[in-house]
């Protein structure tokens, strides 16, 4: 080699990156050049430099098994949410539709707890009229209110058949009369949220969603459960008969196991749709069943 | 076997597949994460972002394992995606927390919270100003050197940062010059 050796080939020869020709024949040269070994020199002087001041970072301690669980954790999520099975928007809604129709044990009791909750409130509409006394201005109110209410219970009549397994249909045909009443003295300030959480914004795009203690959608029941107990507490117990307050109670009591299966459902299968849809039916129903008693308290305190 | 059946057995078995990733990924995370975190780092600057990039990184790695060069070139692999990462992420603090940074650096100073303290004061100096002289070395020279660092050859640093092979020991040689030209700048040693 009779020129001198540039520095990209020069690095390249202190880092032992050049074929084993070009090593030698750089060897040789810097042996001989005084410039190029002043060069070489100079070169090692500053990569000492460099290697010792950034020595501390190149040695930087790095949390190994921290980022191993981290990344373990993050993959485990990942999973959870690919294992939902991926289906065109069309196969996704009719495979709903569809699975409506196959029972499940899981999908079976849920809908027997859901029939006998609508069982119950069908009955405790039925007692209803004659809780209060017949009194001729209180009548007028009452009618006004009861009459819609009448119409759901033809309809959920005619529509409840014995068993179980036919009940299911129950649930479809009852679920448009749901919201129906709009004559109603608590419903105008309750906001009772729509029965399909697909609508709601924040549910509606991301039915897959990690573990956590409120569902979305779930809050807005929530609510307005929370409004509806208090104006029917603040109605108080005096407006209820006992026999109906009882009625009313045991109903609750159904209500709330129901919620209480279909959530703990609903918790442990986040992705599962059907679960998150049997709690948002067995809520549905406790804000009736609570729309109901509060028609009644405030009717009879508006009668007092 | 009913269809809900088959449904849940199928997604059971993803799972557990899932669970246990290939053999490949496993090594590769053992062999490869330092190098990983160490160059998020030169860039982050903040050990628990530096954490957020690795574990990008990785899941990257794991989405795509399929397609990822084989063993020879993983490193280069990782170590590019480890940049543009900390790039990314970089980017998007500097748009959202100039602030905070500011205030945090008003606060415990410019060597922020990644020096420990058990290091003597002229010790901790010298490792700022060094970190001050690569921050302001020019790209890809600065890459280069990064790269070098943690180790990886020519061609290696080449795949990484999309650079033609030859001109590697030429960036590596005037990063280096750089470098000294401004650590010694910094800290009045010149």
């Amino acid at each position: 080699m009779k020129n001198c050796v540039d520095e990209g080939t020069l690095q390249g020869y202190l880092d032992g990156e050049l074929s084993p020709a070009l090593m030698e024949e750089v060897a040789a040269h810097v042996a001989a050049c005084a410039m190029c070994a002043g060069a070489e020199r100079e070169a090692e002087n500053e990569l000492a430099i460099f290697s010792t001041a950034l020595a501390f970072d190149n040695s930087l301690n790095v949390p190994s098994e921290r980022l191993r669980e981290r990344l373990d954790a993050a993959i485990g999520g990942m999973n959870a949410v690919e294992a939902t099975p991926k289906t065109s928007r069309f196969n996704g809604f009719f495979g709903s539709l569809a699975a409506l129709f196959t029972l499940t044990p899981q999908r079976s009791a849920a809908f027997a707890s859901l029939a006998l909750v609508i069982t119950f409130a069908v009955l405790f509409v039925a007692v209803r009229p004659r809780i209060n006394a017949p009194d001729p201005v209180r009548e007028g109110v009452e009618i006004a209110t009861v009459a819609p209410a009448g119409e759901k219970q033809s309809v959920v009549a005619e529509t409840l058949p014995p068993p179980a397994v036919v009940q299911t249909n129950d649930a479809v045909v009852s679920a448009p009369v749901r919201n129906s009443r709009g004559a109603n003295f608590v419903k105008a300030n309750v906001k009772t949220p729509a029965r399909n959480p697909r609508a709601n914004t924040t549910g509606g795009s991301k039915p897959s969603m990690p573990e956590q203690k409120l569902l979305s959608g779930e809050e807005s029941y929530l609510e307005a459960i929370a409004s509806l107990t208090k104006a029917i507490d603040a109605g108080g117990d005096v407006m209820l008969r006992p026999s109906v307050r009882s009625e009313y109670e045991r109903s609750l009591a159904v209500v709330d196991q129901a919620i209480l299966t279909t959530r703990r459902n609903a918790l442990r299968n986040p992705k599962d749709v059907d679960a998150k849809e049997f709690l948002f039916s067995a809520y549905q129903t406790k804000v009736e069943l609570l729309n109901t008693v509060a028609d009644q308290t405030q009717t009879a305190t508006l009668g007092r | 076997m009913s269809e809900p059946v088959r449904a849940l057995m199928d997604s059971v078995t993803k799972t557990v597949e899932r669970e246990a990733p290939a053999l490949g990924f496993d090594d590769a995370f053992t062999l490869h994460h330092r190098a990983v975190y160490r160059t998020a780092y030169q860039i982050v600057r903040d050990s628990g972002l530096a954490e957020d990039v690795t574990q990008e990184v990785f899941l990257k790695l794991y989405n795509h394992r399929e397609s990822v060069p084989g063993d020879e070139l993983l490193r280069a692999w990782l170590l590019r995606v480890a940049i543009n990462v900390a790039r990314n992420t970089l980017r998007g603090r500097s748009r959202s927390n100039v602030r905070e940074e500011e205030f945090v650096k008003g606060v415990v100073g410019d060597d922020g919270l990644s020096v420990p303290l058990d290091v003597d004061y002229e010790r901790r100096t010298e490792i700022e100003e060094a970190r001050k002289a690569l921050d302001r070395i020019k790209e890809p020279m600065r890459s280069c050197l990064m790269l070098k660092q943690q180790g990886l050859s020519y061609r290696e640093i080449a795949t990484a940062l999309a650079l033609n092979e030859a001109s590697v020991g030429s960036l590596v040689a005037r990063g280096r010059k750089e470098f000294v030209r401004l650590y010694g700048k910094i800290g009045g040693r010149r």
